[in-house]
């Protein structure tokens, strides 16, 4: 008799905690809202800095993001021309460079859309290229003074992004995108081997690195709707 | 996910220390190696000199006058062929080789300057049979690590006497 006492309060209390945990799931996950609540754009300061700072380099680059939940579909553009004294020579370079891609932000929950992600680009770039440089062949012929050209390359590549955005003050956001970048595909004139791509670097180095400390404003066209607290 | 964000990082710093070397592989040394028609083994050939075009004076010579079962001979770098003519010390009868090739230019690194690698070498035109030039690499390549000597060199005709 006891025992059977015993196995119905048991059953009763499984019954019970089945129920709540099922009442607790309902609550701690709510459908997600997909809409958009409004877009970034801003800009690499570093490209700047290094434009004013130096006389090897001058770029800028814009980017862009909007929100899709805690996704976030991403779009920059930028322009890149280096000028480089190398050791028997000079090598310049100029184009135009664009990158899309998907960012996941590990802060979802936060009501300030704060990020911190991982993500992924495509890149691609349209560019010129050319190298003025002395060759001294062994026997017989006279040194040379080469000048050869790369006049409409392109090329691709893939990126696997990490950073971070803060807000700051109403729509001014800081943020860092760290970017590992990979497989560099270039498209352009047999008789050169592309050095630097606009928007990649050198072509030479797989996986090679960038690093980008950025400013934006956010144009916000909705109120995020901030996810109910757990209790 | 806390393991997939320490691999990425790194990554990221692996990445900073992928730094460029210098090795340079460019050379405008063509690599011929002699051998023998019959068994395919290394002959020596009497060379006395090599007339090689486009040089300054118009012709310039080689000196050889030894045998030798390999050797390498300087492509002409203001153009996209070179002639070399082989005068030998047992015949009076000289051969011809005349090779085309590209060329295509190369930044190795800011520290170690640009160069120009000679590919797709063919023969345009040789006293020599067909069938006695066989053909290996068509780049001019040279290994830096190994000094001047032949093996340094990737081989591009063997020539069969």
């Amino acid at each position: 008799m006891l025992s059977t006492i015993k196995f119905f309060i048991s059953a009763c209390l499984i019954f019970f905690t089945a129920s709540l945990y099922a009442q607790v799931k309902k609550v701690a996950k709510p459908k997600k809202d997909y809409i958009p609540t409004g877009f970034r754009v801003g800009t690499d300061l570093i490209d700047l800095g290094k434009t004013i700072s130096g006389s090897t380099f001058t770029g800028w680059e814009v980017n862009s993001d909007v929100d899709f939940a805690n996704y976030y579909l991403t779009a920059d553009v930028g322009t890149w021309g280096k000028d480089i004294l190398i050791k028997n020579g000079d090598y310049k370079n100029s184009g135009t460079y664009y990158r899309a891609g998907i960012d996941i932000n590990f802060l979802g929950s936060d009501p300030d859309k704060n990020m911190f992600f991982i993500g992924f680009r495509a890149g691609h770039s349209f560019f010129n290229e050319s190298v003025t440089y002395h060759t001294t062949a062994s026997h017989l012929y006279s040194p040379l003074d080469t000048t050869s050209t790369n006049p409409s390359a392109s090329g691709n590549w893939g990126e696997l992004t990490n950073g971070l955005r803060v807000k700051v003050w109403k729509g001014l956001w800081l943020g860092y995108t760290a970017r590992m970048k990979f497989a560099p595909t270039v498209h352009g004139s047999p008789n050169f081997a592309t050095y630097d791509m606009p928007g990649y670097g050198v072509i030479q180095n797989s996986p090679w690195w960038g690093f980008n400390y950025q400013i934006f404003w956010r144009f916000a066209w909705r109120k995020n709707k901030v996810p109910p607290v757990k209790k | 996910m806390k393991y997939a964000v320490l691999i990425l990082i790194c990554v990221f710093f692996g990445s900073c220390l992928n730094d460029g070397n210098c090795l340079i592989t460019a050379t405008n040394n063509m690599h011929l190696q002699f051998k023998k028609e019959s068994n395919k083994l290394d002959t020596l050939v009497d060379l006395t000199t090599i007339s090689v075009s486009g040089t300054d004076p118009d012709s310039s010579i080689l000196i050889i006058n030894s045998s030798t079962k390999e050797i390498l001979l300087p492509l002409d770098i203001h153009n996209d062929k070179t002639t070399f003519i082989f005068n030998y010390k047992n015949s009076s009868t000289p051969d011809t080789l005349q090779v085309g090739y590209t060329a295509q230019s190369k930044v190795i690194a800011k520290d170690c300057g640009a160069f120009t690698y000679y590919q797709n070498l063919n023969v345009l035109h040789s006293s020599f049979k067909e069938s006695q030039i066989k053909a290996f690499s068509t780049s001019l390549l040279k290994d830096p690590t190994l000094g001047n000597s032949y093996s340094a060199y990737a081989v591009n005709y063997q020539i069969f006497y």
